[in-house]
């Protein structure tokens, strides 16, 4: 009986000790493991060590730090501790210390105003008894009786806190392009007024005209800006707006004024606005034009570069004006579509807006022939060679740690910080698809760009999850490897279509951008607790090739990723 | 009637666990409970040994979160998605026993033991090709108090354990990713409080008298109910220890079974 016993226990003890033996984390790899790129999105929190064995091959080891909450900065300052790195045997730049502009407190420019109405018009609704604007207003003419070189009127430029129009410019209807029949019964109609004071100065006939045939061609074409931005996002207006929005005219006219929008011309500057208030009665607003319109600043489409000739529609500035009208457009047809047919009490979050204008002017670039705000060389698909400096990127590089999610005092650099992630979205989620999705629905703020990334992916999306997949992507943007959901570069065009067009987004480097991409690292620790909705890049190592440990300190809140490249 | 009847009362044998990490407070506790345990007279009480091993497994949104981001990292292309499926991953235990029988079938056990749990996995791209090997460990004192079934079958007894324990993460929570060449490793160090949990331990075998005491071999299970250091980790995670447990006893006390 014992010896059977004992048998049994030394079998049970033998089963135990072939178990032990088999610990898979501690055996040879699984055969077939390719190297390459790592991510590996670590939650964390307070100290831990964390150890990184390159292998085989040297690597570069980055840490990013991701604050996810849409609102709150972090507690503290994420630190990292563990053997110095150089980098080329040089340190890494150190970011300038900035104010950031969406900290102010009391924003009080025109584009501040403008941007602050857009989200919330209703505040600047019906608040005082006013005089209502004398018939040489716009507002007083309809816009079917508008004829170039004859039709003149004054415009309301900008409003005070109460809606009554404070400034205003004298400006003649210089070309109207239509009624254009789109082929199925609807006619769009497009009046070019431009201001009297630069007319002759600023702003002649070729540059109307060439204007024009950006916006809207006659007869109807699918190679203009209308077509191209409607196909999209939709209508930029239409019989679901009732009182107290104005009605369209009976030709369906899309006004464009062409003024100085500007006061100082250096530093960063207004190019364009769509203005929301011109879209209510002025029975409710009285500074409104109470048309379907939007602004572009002529002095800056005038403007010739020391490196151009003459004015042609091919130089910088008409180009990046031919962009904004992409831009401004988007943002008219996203007021209508959220507000109007959606119904939306609340309007789009301010980044969100932005962002799908940026992205419709990455959509149209290569069709209007222009860089846009991806910067690389006009029709050129790769991502470029290094040392581009136009476009977006740029900025996003010299502020990588910016905050996301603006929506007041929004800055130049917040566009930077938004074009950088809405050209990953664009490029991961369904490109023109991604910016229906996101403006055809009734969310105003972050869970309409989650839902969309959702809808494309066919799996579960959170904000959370898109900022750290966004980090590591910026890190992976030198590779055309990496996998869907990481992917800046493809080294080609990458195409999608909407509304029965199909659009090209060029590829991302952004290693390939001056200046580079700000990282930190043991020589410019991270100082600052991180902004809400920032990621925060560090360089642990470069072209690690030997096991090393750090220390590593999260705030609560601030999540991890690890990129080994 | 067993050969434990004959046996008398004594000082239990202590035999040394051969683990360096058995704390000596649970140590001290066992003699504690031993020496309260003496003074019920006329109960039967049990002292021993037991030590396990088997497979290891874990489960809960760290785990789950981890498999979700290795999917999208093995998809090619967005509407696709690799997967990750677990591989066989040790797990041991090492501890003392002290038990009072109530009834001639049934006892209550005392059962303190160091474990060691975990869980490893493998991540498969949306094509079956490992490309990432993942897992996460931690040392454990486990503190089970089980109700003890035995029930005379042939020779010996069938038996049955089951109950609540306490769980204590010791020491580190360790987590491996090994990618290609490249691993990485992330130790962490849950304070009390995070290392605290709670399970349900139990099992069934079968023991016979051997020499003077009794041996038994069990299938045992110890299954975490609540989060394991889910503060340090971020998010929650559960461990289940499926073992062959080994023991054995000696029987004190008035008659036993």
């Amino acid at each position: 009986m014992s010896k059977r016993l004992i048998l049994g226990v030394l079998f049970a003890a033998a089963v135990c000790a072939l178990l032990l033996s088999c610990n898979p984390l501690t055996g040879s790899l699984p055969s077939g493991m390719a190297a390459g790129s790592e991510v590996q999105h670590v939650s964390y929190t307070g100290s831990f060590t964390y150890t990184v064995n390159p292998g085989d091959a040297a690597r570069d080891v980055y840490f990013v730090f991701t604050n996810s909450s849409l609102t709150h900065d972090a507690s503290q300052a994420p630190s990292v501790s563990g053997g110095s790195i150089t980098v080329d045997g040089t340190a890494l730049p150190a970011p300038a210390s900035q104010p950031l502009p969406s900290k102010d407190s009391a924003p009080r420019t025109l584009a501040d105003r403008i941007a602050e109405f857009n989200r919330n018009p209703s505040s600047y609704l019906l608040k005082s008894a006013t005089p209502r604007p004398s018939g040489s207003f716009i507002s007083a003419l309809p816009a079917e009786s508008d004829v170039a070189d004859a039709t003149t009127g004054t415009f309301y430029t900008d409003i005070d806190a109460y809606g009554n129009g404070t400034t205003s410019v004298n400006a003649t209807c210089r070309e109207v392009i239509g009624p254009v029949g789109l082929g199925d019964g609807r006619t769009r109609t497009l009046s070019i007024w431009v201001a009297d004071s630069e007319w002759g100065t600023d702003v002649d006939t070729t540059m109307v005209t060439a204007l024009a045939s950006r916006f809207l061609q006659n007869p109807a074409s699918v190679n203009d800006i209308y077509h191209w931005d409607t196909a999209v996002v939709g209508e930029p207006w239409g019989s679901a707006a009732t009182f107290p929005f104005v009605s369209w005219d009976s030709n369906n006219t899309i006004t464009l004024l062409l003024a100085r929008l500007n006061t100082d011309y250096t530093g960063s500057v207004t190019v364009g606005y769509f203005w929301a208030k011109d879209n209510y009665s002025t029975t409710v607003l009285p500074g409104s034009n109470k048309r379907i319109m939007f602004y572009i600043d002529s002095k800056l489409y005038k403007t010739v570069l020391s490196t151009e000739t003459s004015w042609t529609d091919t130089n910088y500035w008409p180009k990046f004006i031919y962009s904004t009208l992409a831009h401004e457009f988007q943002h008219m047809i996203q007021f209508y579509q959220k507000q109007i047919v959606k119904g939306s009490t609340t309007s789009t979050d301010t980044w969100i807006n932005e962002m799908c204008s940026m992205i419709m002017e990455d959509l149209v670039a290569d069709k209007l022939n222009v860089e846009g705000p991806r910067g690389v060389v006009t029709m050129d698909g790769s991502a470029g060679s290094s040392g581009i400096t136009d476009g977006r990127i740029p900025d996003f590089n010299l502020y990588s740690y910016s905050p996301l999610a603006v929506i007041d005092s929004y800055s130049v650099y917040d566009y930077s910080t938004s074009y950088a992630f809405g050209a990953w979205l664009a490029r991961n989620y369904g490109g023109a698809m991604l910016l229906q999705r996101i403006v055809q629905c009734a969310q105003t703020d972050s869970t309409a760009v989650v839902n969309a990334a959702a809808a494309a992916s066919g799996k579960t999306e959170s904000m959370t999850g898109l900022l750290e997949k966004w980090s590591a992507a910026v890190l992976l943007s030198d590779t055309t490897a990496a996998p869907p959901g990481y992917r800046y570069n493809t080294g080609a065009w990458i195409a999608s279509s909407a509304g029965g067009t199909s659009y090209n987004l060029g590829s991302i480097d952004i290693f390939n951008y001056t200046p580079p991409l700000t990282v930190f690292s043991n020589s410019s620790p991270v100082s600052t607790a991180p902004y809400y909705s920032s990621n925060v890049y560090y360089l642990a190592a470069s072209k690690l090739a030997a096991a090393k440990t750090y220390s590593i300190t999260l705030p609560k809140g601030v999540l991890m990723s690890v990129v080994l490249k | 009637m067993t050969d434990s009847a004959q046996r008398g009362n004594g000082t239990p044998e202590r035999r040394p666990t051969g683990h360096r990490q058995m704390p000596r407070r649970i140590v001290l506790f066992m003699t504690l409970f031993t020496a309260a345990t003496s003074l019920a007279s006329g109960l039967t009480y049990e002292v021993g040994v037991i030590g396990s091993a088997g497979l290891s497994f874990a489960y809960g949104s760290y785990l789950d979160d981890k498999a979700a981001s290795l999917a999208e990292w093995g998809a090619s292309s967005l509407g696709s998605r690799g997967s990750s499926q677990a591989e066989l991953f040790p797990g041991w235990s090492l501890g003392v026993y002290a038990q009072i029988d109530l009834l001639d079938w049934l006892g209550v056990r005392l059962e303190p033991r160091l474990a060691f749990l975990g869980a490893a996995r493998e991540a498969l791209t949306d094509r079956g090709a490992v490309f990432d090997q993942y897992g996460i460990d931690f040392y454990s004192v486990l503190i089970p108090v089980l109700a003890c079934g035995r029930f005379p079958f042939g020779p010996g007894f069938l038996t049955a354990t089951v109950g609540p324990f306490l769980g204590i993460v010791t020491g580190n929570v360790t987590i491996m990713d090994r990618y290609a060449s490249s691993t990485t490793r992330a130790t962490l160090s849950p304070d009390l409080t995070d290392s605290l949990y709670l399970g349900l331990s139990g099992g069934a075998g079968y023991a016979l008298p051997l020499g003077p005491g009794v041996a038994a071999v069990e299938i045992r299970a110890d299954w975490a109910l609540t989060s394991i250091a889910k503060t340090k980790l971020g998010s929650e995670m559960t461990a289940l220890g499926t073992t062959l447990a080994v023991s054995y006893g000696i029987q004190l006390g008035r008659s036993g079974k």
